[in-house]
């Protein structure tokens, strides 16, 4: 492996061909960061390894990574100065495989059975063609669940982010109640802490459960502050997740693919879920036409009674 | 010659009146006893939940609320009734509710005081409630439902208080084999009382002033409690009737929780003179109308929509009215409003108490059962349909924990009544005199007094 | 083991890349001059491919010109120069900027070329439009702060509530004060 790693460093510093770079690390995947640091303590702390299982490690194995950028709690609550943030999903090009799923739940340290991106089946009506309906939180211009909070603890940013602050958060639900597309989660008991350190303002952690608090996508705003986007949309082998900056009408899938916001909406007939609940989504779908994948089989349109 | 009989019946009335203060009623010792074991387990499993957070609910990110927020709506709801009783009745001109004032605002007290605190159950960081005041967000519905329940809360203290302050000067004066802090006590509440010109202007102002008060005061209470569901966009909250829904429910929950206490108090203190059968006859009707009124409503909250069955509120319906939720759902449409009503619509039935207990105490449960209904089959039909949940995810029932917390708060709530009543007359001694000398027994309810108080309408 | 094999796979591909363009032979290093003008629906970006050793036009240079946006480069078109060396590219004029001062980070990029070796040159080009101005939420239901509207019923309704409380309490005070008093009326 760690031949491999030098022979990868030294054709790129050859600086030869990009694509082919990029094609090579995505193939020669992540490298643990585990070191041991000393002798073994016998002490096994919980621990989620990447496919986001729970594993007990001895607590010298425990990887540490720091995530720190400095940002304030005032500055977690104004946004990202300048930006709007947006989101496209391409429903003709989600063929359901999930892995934006995994890799949020890997970026955000959480536990399978919690999902802020998740991956529905729906199904309109009996004769329409069933689709796969990726559901991140939609960071309403017109947010339901903010208009509740009675504490602030979830608030929208100039960035268009809606956020929770964690340190704030009383444990009231309402907003979870308010929220129409069951975006919110709630952490019912102690959730499991990785071994990171991160000293930001809660609203901009990586990590953001907490014990009696609700958690939900952030779209990653911490990836956003290093320009870099969100695990789903990296994580999407599909490139069929789109996600940019509304000021600057631009949105960036996974190969790198930049394109005209406003251009892709009205070419591609864009939709937002439930517009006629008046909440302003910050997340666009494109309708799933001419799927670039086997379509989902036909099911019965009563999808409730199959939970 | 009438004033010979009015302060014969003054004599009567203070003594059998204030007898009840301190007295013993029949099986005290085991009533207080069992409630207090309730108090107790439920207070060490509200322990186990701030310990271990709120997995030991059944709640989970479907069902986010569950019996502890059922149960608000149930206290709020049955709070309602101290307003009924000393607003509604005393300007719809009622002199029969002379001797019920008290009681009413005892269930009041009791109920807004829990009310209060069942959100503090279900909260996940009750540690944090403080930042209701230092981070409050006003334009939050939870904000004004804490404002209105503390607002309430306070002033049905106010009101518990005014018409007490001359019985207790009463009892200052007459219990004085009583211990020496409690006859302290009512010194101090008796707030230098002697019955004066200016105290007793001082004193009707003030009543009249709260009764204004708190009848606005009450319905906020209740509404804004309504609007916590319906100011979401789920199906089956999200409508307008849902305030009246709320208020007519719970004078309805309110007027079963009198007549049951009613009884209670009636038989357990002897106090048969004055919770007559007149009385109990009357709020039959009262409840029947009430009962009627929320069927009304019933029929407009859920009849509307299952004519239309549209899209969203299709599933809700379907689970209510044929699924999951049907037994529940029919059992509190037909035990808990059909039935009552059918049975309250008969002379013979609203003149027996027992009948008429019977009656309340259908109502009672099944509104109970309704605040189940109205919250938790609606958290179980999102949008979005449930799929691919963790276990346990998408179905609720109680745990025992939900349950232990929620009988405790029951148990509590009976406490406090007890504690209430065992400190201060059952009845309020000084209206009911008021009452016998301005509108005679039959008027206020009284029977079989030792001498009987007639006054002619023209004296009035 | 299976991600081992595919690694190697990986490895030996760039290696059979790097040896094929290593054959290709010598390449140049070229110069690209970036220039903006704009008319009323369009940006124009023209780019000069000389031999940055000569100065000499480059022909058959392909050029791919990008705007600079968060995420990524958006292609906005590309281009081979002919013997004068010079392309150009158009994107349309009400692209906004990257910032608040409307700059445009237009970049000509060279990749995989024969005449040349690859390259990037970038250059800024003005909006004209303003930048959409960062504003504060305003006070509103949604946002942190209340609207005035609200704030106000809010407080006068409770102010007025607790105040009618402050005076039944007051009267209180005064029903105590008037002790000791002789019975002026009985009613």
């Amino acid at each position: 492996m760690q031949e491999e790693e030098n022979t990868r460093r030294s054709f790129l510093k050859a600086g030869l061909i990009t694509g082919a770079a990029a094609l090579a690390a995505g193939v020669v995947g992540c490298n643990s960061d585990t070191k041991t640091k000393g002798a073994l303590t016998g002490k096994k702390v919980p621990l989620l390894d990447s496919a986001g299982n729970l594993i007990y490690v001895d607590e010298v194995h425990m990887p540490v990574h720091t995530n720190f950028a400095g940002i304030s709690d005032e500055e977690s609550r104004k946004g990202i100065p300048g930006k709007k943030f947006v989101m496209v999903i391409d429903l003709a090009k989600c063929d359901g495989c999930g892995k934006c799923t995994k890799a949020c739940n890997k970026m955000h340290y959480l536990p399978p059975e919690k999902e802020w991106i998740t991956v529905k089946e729906l199904q309109d009506s009996p004769k329409a063609a069933p689709y796969f309906f990726v559901k991140p939180c939609f960071h309403c211009d017109d947010p339901p669940c903010t208009k509740v909070c009675p504490v602030d603890a979830t608030f929208k940013r100039e960035d268009g982010i809606v956020a929770i602050d964690n340190n704030r958060c009383i444990g009231c639900r309402f907003c979870m109640a308010a929220c129409p597309y069951s975006v919110r989660l709630f952490n019912w008991d102690e959730p499991v802490k990785p071994n990171i350190v991160e000293v930001n303002a809660a609203p901009e952690n990586a990590f953001q459960s907490k014990k009696g608090c609700v958690e939900k996508c952030d779209f990653c705003s911490h990836m956003s502050r290093k320009n870099e986007l969100p695990a789903c949309v990296t994580g999407c082998p599909m490139d069929a997740i789109y996600f940019g900056d509304e000021n600057e009408d631009a949105v960036t899938n996974k190969s790198g693919e930049t394109v005209v916001l406003s251009q892709m909406l009205e070419d591609k007939a864009a939709y937002r879920f439930m517009e006629e609940l008046g909440t302003k989504p910050r997340v666009y779908y494109l309708p799933p036409y001419n799927r670039q994948y086997p379509k989902p089989e036909m099911k019965n349109i009563n999808s409730e009674s199959q939970s | 010659m009438n004033s010979d009989l009015i302060r014969e019946e003054r004599h009567q009335i203070e003594a059998e009146l204030l007898s009840t203060v301190g007295r013993r009623y029949k099986k005290e010792k085991l009533v207080i006893t069992v409630l207090s074991l309730i108090a107790i387990a439920g207070i060490i499993a509200w322990i186990v939940q701030l310990r271990e957070g709120l997995i030991v609910t059944a709640m989970r990110d479907y069902v986010s609320w569950g019996i502890y927020i059922s149960l608000l709506f149930f206290f709020v709801g049955i709070s309602l009734i101290g307003a009924l009783v000393s607003c509604a009745l005393r300007f719809s001109g009622a002199t029969w509710r002379y001797p019920l004032t008290r009681i009413a605002e005892a269930i009041t007290l009791s109920a807004v005081f829990f009310a209060g605190f069942m959100p503090v159950l279900d909260m996940g960081r009750p540690e944090r409630l403080y930042f209701l005041i230092t981070h409050g967000r006003i334009q939050s519905p939870i904000l004004w439902d804490i404002a209105a329940i503390v607002t309430y809360l306070f002033g049905s203290l106010i009101f518990f208080y005014l018409p007490l302050i001359p019985d207790a000067a009463l009892m200052r004066d007459r219990l004085t084999n009583m211990p020496a802090w409690k006859r302290k006590l009512y010194k101090m509440m008796a707030a230098g009382w002697e019955g004066n010109y200016l105290q007793r202007k001082f004193l009707n102002r003030g009543i009249k002033i709260m009764s204004v008060v708190i009848l606005p005061v009450a319905i906020s209470v209740h509404t804004v409690s309504a609007w916590l569901i319906s100011m979401t966009m789920r199906a089956g909250w999200n409508t307008s009737i849902m305030g009246p829904y709320f208020v007519f429910g719970a004078l309805m929950a309110g007027c079963a929780i009198m007549i049951i206490m009613m009884s209670i108090l009636r038989n357990g203190y002897n106090l048969q003179h004055y919770l007559s059968h007149t009385h109990f006859s009357k709020l039959a009707v009262l409840l029947l109308a009430l009962t009627c009124t929320y069927l009304y409503f019933n029929i407009n909250k859920y009849g509307v929509p299952a004519y239309k069955m549209q899209g969203d509120e299709k599933e809700l319906l379907n689970d209510l009215l044929l699924g999951r939720h049907a037994v529940l759902f029919w059992v509190t449409q037909i035990f808990g409003l059909i039935i009552p009503i059918i049975m309250l619509s008969f002379q013979k039935i609203r003149n027996s108490i027992r009948w008429v207990v019977f009656v309340s105490w259908l109502v009672l449960i099944c509104a109970l059962v309704n605040r189940y209904i109205i919250v938790i089959p609606n958290m179980m039909h999102p949008f979005i349909p449930i799929q691919g949940a963790p276990a346990g995810y998408a179905t609720y029932f109680p745990t025992l924990i939900e349950w232990l917390v929620s009988a405790a708060a029951m148990a509590g709530f009976v406490l406090v009544m007890i504690l209430l009543f065992k400190a201060f007359p059952i009845v309020t001694i000084w209206e009911t005199e008021e009452g016998v000398e301005k509108a005679g027994d039959e008027a206020i309810g009284l029977e079989n007094m030792n001498v009987k108080v007639n006054v002619l309408k023209n004296e009035n | 083991m299976k991600i081992e094999m595919r690694n190697i796979l990986a490895m030996l591909f760039l290696l059979f890349i790097a040896l094929v363009t290593n054959a290709e032979g010598e390449k140049k290093n070229g110069n690209i001059d970036l220039k903006i003008s704009s008319n009323d629906s369009m940006h124009v970006v023209t780019a000069t491919v000389t031999d940055a050793a000569t100065k000499i036009p480059l022909n058959d240079v392909e050029v791919t010109f990008y705007i600079k946006r968060m995420f990524g480069l958006m292609n906005i078109g590309n281009a081979t120069t002919d013997s004068t060396g010079i392309i150009s590219t158009v994107f349309p004029i009400k692209m906004p900027g990257s910032d608040t001062l409307g700059n445009i980070i237009v970049l000509a990029k060279v990749e995989d070329n024969d005449v040349m070796n690859d390259t990037v040159f970038t250059t800024i080009a003005k909006s004209k439009f303003l930048f959409p101005a960062s504003t504060p939420l305003e006070p509103a239901i949604k946002s942190a702060h209340a609207p005035l509207w609200l704030k106000i019923t809010f407080w006068m309704l409770l102010g007025g509530v607790w105040g009618l409380f402050f005076y039944c309490l007051f009267l209180i005070v005064l029903i105590n004060r008037n002790k000791n008093k002789p019975h002026a009326v009985i009613t």
